[in-house]
């Protein structure tokens, strides 16, 4: 069903698919060897490769999922933010002129080339795959929902929609095609962003306000929610509503209070709530409510009895995570040398910090003026849903538009950079026998794979949230990723071998941490395991590079010596 | 012009399994082959990099436990607001972009600076 009210969103959202189609059709007439469609013939400039690196790394997880976080948890969340601009600097310090100068295509040949083992390759590319699949999870979720916010069609249109394109693109256009199209959608997404931020902060700044920036939410319209699971709210005061279905096992068709503390509403239940009345939340079992939502480190609860650890191990992660990357590190490789990478990361993160300032200002409003979504649980929607809640009518649509677009700049250019990597893995790394690889044609049926697994994936996906996906995602990333490229680079005595264990031992823990928490652990939503697996990769590493001497590759020297080496002094 | 001029054709050497190097030099610096001058001249360019990029981490380190502590333990930055917003989520929203980048960009500068000087060193030998 495709509401009329929905025509603005349509439109802008089918602009920037058709001018993405467009953008990357210019780029298969530029595209043409091995080279430009893996890494643009390492001619890229540092102004334009920021500019793509800024569009292919803020994804659905900030242009969505972090508005969603700062709503339902608070200032703890800022950490995220602050992570994944630290995780730059430290990609500076320690990786990206090194890699640059090694001259590999992806990660997988670093490791390959850095240690002499055909098989380190194989190993680096199936675990790109895994974290570029797990990464294309939350786009392909955000897609859906957003395409069902705005039009009310159902959450697979958005996935396959995003899905198709995506390996179209990729299929077609390229790292060359791509570079320009990253640009034109950090450039899209930051446009979206900043100017509905900002005419909705100047309206929600005009409406009465409650105590606090956020505390304390309380509905700014009557509302009516039907629960459709079983599902326990905290309500902070006596509050009158009308109920229909069943409060704590007992039933109501009328109109009632609902006292203070936990209230267990059952399945089906309706209840409308007064404008003005204080907004209840679901359990978490966290107690963001009140005035901790607004102060640092009070997001306590029964599982979260440590939440100084709890923003330790959100910095450690993104920052670590950051590093490994390889949809990242494959874009520095498009600049001449080692010098324009350091200055890229210089621009990046300007870039950066220009762009999260407004999800976080849109979670805000959104905790006082969307926050029925704190019950229903769609916080990962409130940057589409809040223009229809502050404004009504025409403009409204047309602000939902604008950042419906965005979003999908998002989703759409993160996806693309994901599946170049996922492509390269499976069309080189992977089947790569000795001799002669690849080649255009290899590269293309690997997006195609690569493309269609995602959409497959993504279907069913739709229940976790935007940031769990994308937590699991860098905790990969930072436990197999970080330590080969940071022991590559720096220590001589690393041994296949060494490497080898780093990338079992800290991907097999991290894996198995995250299948456990897609299993349910509640608890352990926001954790994020990187803060143990990763140093435990790092002592597998070492530990095996000293017991296996031998699987250290000969002329080590050489190999060190071109890493850190200027350019211009070979 | 006939078809067969118009075909575009893949000019650039066919990819290989062992990772690309650039152009043919090699390496001025180069521990296995070279002289025992140069092996000392990688091996403190190696050192000095290194000693750089931990002092900046250490600095970054610094910085992201520096700013979980003060939001921690300064209750007043939570108490007092500029313009109606807590000062420690102006700190944490936006406040600390600028000293990550005043980070990089003395990394930046100095790893050029010890950069150049090496390259001098070496043309001078």
């Amino acid at each position: 069903m495709l509401a009329a009210a929905s025509l603005p969103s349509v439109i802008s959202i089918a602009v920037v698919v058709i001018a993405t189609a467009i953008v990357g059709a210019l780029g298969m007439r530029v595209s043409r060897t091995t080279s430009d469609f893996l890494v643009a013939s390492r001619s890229v400039r540092p102004g334009l490769n920021a500019f793509a690196i800024c569009g292919e790394y803020l994804s659905a997880g900030t242009f969505l999922g972090l508005a969603g976080l700062v709503m339902v948890f608070g200032i703890d969340m800022l950490w995220y933010p602050i992570g994944y601009t630290a995780g730059y600097v430290a990609l500076l310090l320690f990786v990206a002129a090194p890699l640059r100068r090694f001259g590999a295509y992806t990660v997988a040949e670093f490791a390959q080339g850095r240690l002499a083992d055909p098989s380190l390759r194989r190993l680096a590319a199936l675990f790109t795959m895994v974290i570029g699949w797990l990464y294309l999870l939350p786009q392909m979720k955000g897609a859906g929902i957003t395409l069902a916010s705005v039009t009310g069609v159902p959450y697979w249109v958005g996935v396959v929609v995003v899905g198709v394109v995506v390996t179209a693109n990729v299929a077609i256009g390229g790292m060359r095609g791509i570079t320009y199209l990253q640009a034109f959608q950090y450039v899209v997404k930051a446009l979206a962003l900043s100017s509905a931020t900002i005419i909705l902060l100047s309206i929600a700044s005009g409406r009465p306000a409650s105590t606090g920036i956020g505390a304390n939410p309380t509905f700014s319209e009557p509302r009516t929610i039907t629960f459709s699971q079983p599902v326990d709210l905290i309500v902070s005061s006596p509050t009158a509503v009308r109920v229909t279905g069943t409060i704590d096992a007992r039933t109501y068709d009328s109109s009632t209070v609902l006292e203070q503390g936990r209230r267990t509403i059952g399945a089906g239940t309706t209840i409308s709530w007064e404008r003005g009345s204080p907004v209840p939340e679901i359990d978490r079992g966290s107690a963001t409510r009140g005035d901790n939502w607004e102060r640092p480190f009070r997001s306590t609860g029964p599982n979260r009895s440590h939440p100084l650890y709890l923003s330790l191990s959100i910095i450690i992660g993104t920052v670590l995570g950051t590093m490994g990357l390889p949809h990242i590190l494959v874009r520095f490789h498009t600049n001449p040398d080692g010098r324009a990478t350091r200055r890229t990361i210089l621009v990046v993160l300007v870039l950066l910090a220009v762009y999260y300032i407004w999800p976080i200002i849109l979670g805000v409003i959104g905790r006082r003026f969307a926050s029925d979504l704190l019950i229903t649980g769609g916080t990962d929607a409130v940057v589409i849903l809040l223009p229809g809640r502050l404004i009504g009518g025409l403009g409204g649509e047309l602000l939902t538009g604008v950042l419906a677009a965005g979003a999908f700049a998002a989703f759409l250019s993160t996806s693309s950079g994901l599946l170049i990597s996922v492509a390269g893995a499976i069309g080189h790394d992977l089947t790569s026998r000795g001799g002669v690889v690849g080649g255009v044609r290899r590269f293309r049926q690997g997006a195609l794979i690569g493309g269609t697994v995602a959409v497959l994936i993504g279907l069913p996906s739709q229940r976790f949230a935007i940031n769990v996906l994308v937590g699991w995602t860098f905790t990969i990333a930072a436990s197999t990723f970080c330590p080969l490229l940071v022991l590559g680079i720096w220590w001589p005595k690393l041994s296949a071998r060494g490497a080898a264990a780093a990338m079992i031992v800290g991907g097999g823990t991290a894996s198995v941490a995250v299948l456990i928490t897609m299993g349910g652990w509640p608890g352990a939503l926001l954790d994020q395991p990187a803060a143990w697996t990763v140093p435990l990769a790092f002592a597998a590493a070492i530990a095996v590079s000293l017991r296996t001497p031998a699987t250290v590759p000969p002329r080590v020297g050489s190999l060190l010596a071109r890493m850190h080496t200027p350019e211009t002094a070979r | 012009m006939n078809d067969k001029s118009k075909a575009r054709v893949t000019v650039t050497h066919p990819r290989t399994l062992a990772p690309q190097r650039e152009g043919t030099v090699r390496p001025a610096l180069d521990l296995d082959e070279s002289s025992p001058v140069n092996d000392l001249a990688l091996r403190s360019l190696m050192q000095a990099q290194l000693r750089l990029s931990l002092l900046h981490a250490l600095a970054l380190a610094g910085l992201l436990l520096g700013a979980v502590v003060i939001a921690g333990s300064l209750d007043s930055l939570a108490n007092r607001r500029l313009i109606g917003v807590p000062l420690v989520w102006i700190m944490l929203g936006g406040g600390l972009f600028v000293p990550l980048f005043l980070i990089a960009r003395s990394y930046v500068t100095r790893v050029e600076a010890l950069e150049r000087r090496t390259q001098a060193l070496l043309r001078g030998m």
